[in-house]
């Protein structure tokens, strides 16, 4: 035993004596604790907290209902019907609404444009595909008008198209085809002198 | 409802539950009162042992308003738990341990470590200070009464500064409140340790004491 592990009855009791301070709590103070245990167990009361269970569980399936709700109709929205992405696009109107002739021959270069008519009688795309490839063909705009751009090959087609059955039929047989003779004049030049031609040099300009 | 008004102060009891009061009503009587679903004999249990259960969240936290927290949540614990509640041991015992649980699980919160490092940072402040004890002191001469309240003040500050293991039984004991059966049960250690760890804690304190030349 050291020095410093003397029995000390004096410091025993100092401590005796500290040690319920340390716990102490006044009347004031317990009170109000009391008060405030009170009102927290009426508002946790068991019947209170399995309401709120419910109302949670009512509020999460109602967020949830919404929410599937509006991803639906956002689906719907930019899901186009089959067919109908085409039919929207500006296209020249002129090329749709014309059909081919029927009497156009098979090797005339016009059935090249009524290809593009095709195009709006296209088969439905697959489901997978339908949403990346509708959206390019119904809002990209094209860069310029296409109705302003004359082309050539359209305008060959229905100048093809305007020429009568019968003139048709009768050009291709070539039974009244009569070629004129033209009448040419002889060219009269006047003599040449008799004299010596001056080629250039080489290295002249 | 257990009764029907007919007047301000006519009641006629219905039920067979009787009103619970406060007198010749033991604890465990008033549990299977409050098992049945009786608010009112879990209110009295409330107002018997409060106390005792904020007592106990101050020796584990030091502060009042941090007790007063901890003792709420362990008051609603017990009331949803008190359906598993069966006699084993004292219904303080019982309730005793459920407080200090929740306040140590306080006491080892990151919220409560900030909280200590700022108040240390302010000054020794600590909740819990002693309060002078000089009153009591046998002379009541101003010199005498000086030194107890600095000594007073040594011992809190040194018994604030023991390990938890240490410090946890000697206020829990040294409070009076409550038994070694009791701290060993809050403490969920054998009595026969808590007796060693209050007579070691007491041990250092003497040994720390003295070397100050008290």
């Amino acid at each position: 035993m050291t020095e410093t592990d003397q029995p000390r009855p004096d410091l025993d009791a100092a401590v005796d004596a500290v040690l319920p301070s340390l716990t102490a709590v006044s009347d004031d103070h317990a009170a109000a604790s009391l008060r405030r245990t009170r009102v927290a167990l009426a508002d946790a009361a068991p019947g209170r907290e399995g309401a709120g269970a419910w109302r949670w569980g009512l509020a999460a399936v109602a967020a949830a209902l919404i929410v599937l709700a509006s991803s639906l109709a956002f689906w719907r929205g930019r899901a186009p019907e089959p067919g109908s992405t085409v039919e929207r696009r500006p296209a020249n109107p002129a090329v749709v609404a014309t059909p081919p002739a029927p009497s156009a021959p098979p090797a005339a270069p016009g059935p090249v444009a009524p290809e593009r008519v095709a195009t709006a009688s296209r088969a439905p795309r697959s489901p997978g595909r339908r949403r990346n490839v509708a959206v390019q063909a119904t809002s990209a705009l094209p860069t310029t008008p296409e109705s302003s751009r004359p082309d050539p090959l359209i305008a060959l087609v229905r100048a093809v198209q305007a020429i009568p059955e019968d003139a048709w039929a009768r050009g291709v047989a070539g039974t009244d085809v009569t070629i004129s003779p033209i009448a040419i004049a002889p060219l009269e030049t006047p003599p040449i002198p008799d004299v010596a031609p001056e080629w250039p040099t080489a290295g002249e300009p | 409802m257990n009764g029907a008004v007919l007047g301000p102060s006519v009641e006629i009891p219905t039920g067979s539950v009787p009103r619970t009061t406060k007198d010749c009503v033991t604890d465990l009587e008033l549990v299977e009162r409050a098992q049945r679903g009786d608010s009112d004999a879990f209110g009295v249990l409330v107002e018997r042992h409060h106390r005792a259960a904020l007592r106990a969240a101050v020796a584990a936290l030091g502060a009042v308003d941090e007790a007063d927290d901890a003792v709420q949540e362990a008051w609603i614990a017990a009331r949803d738990r008190l359906a598993g509640f069966r006699g084993d041991a004292a219904f303080r015992t019982w309730l005793l341990a459920i407080v200090w649980h929740k306040a140590t699980d306080r006491r080892r919160g990151v919220g409560r470590w900030v909280r200590r490092l700022i108040s240390m940072d302010a000054g020794d402040d600590t909740p819990g200070a002693v309060p002078s004890l000089a009153f009591t002191a046998a002379g009541p001469s101003p010199e005498r009464a000086a030194l107890a309240g600095e000594q007073q003040r040594t011992i809190a500050r040194l018994v604030r500064a023991l390990p938890a293991k240490l410090r946890d039984p000697l206020v829990l004991v040294g409070s009076g409140d409550y038994s070694y059966d009791d701290v060993a049960a809050m403490l969920a250690t054998p009595v026969g340790t808590v007796k060693w760890r209050v007579s070691e804690a007491r041990r250092q304190l003497r040994v720390k004491l003295t070397r100050l030349g008290f």
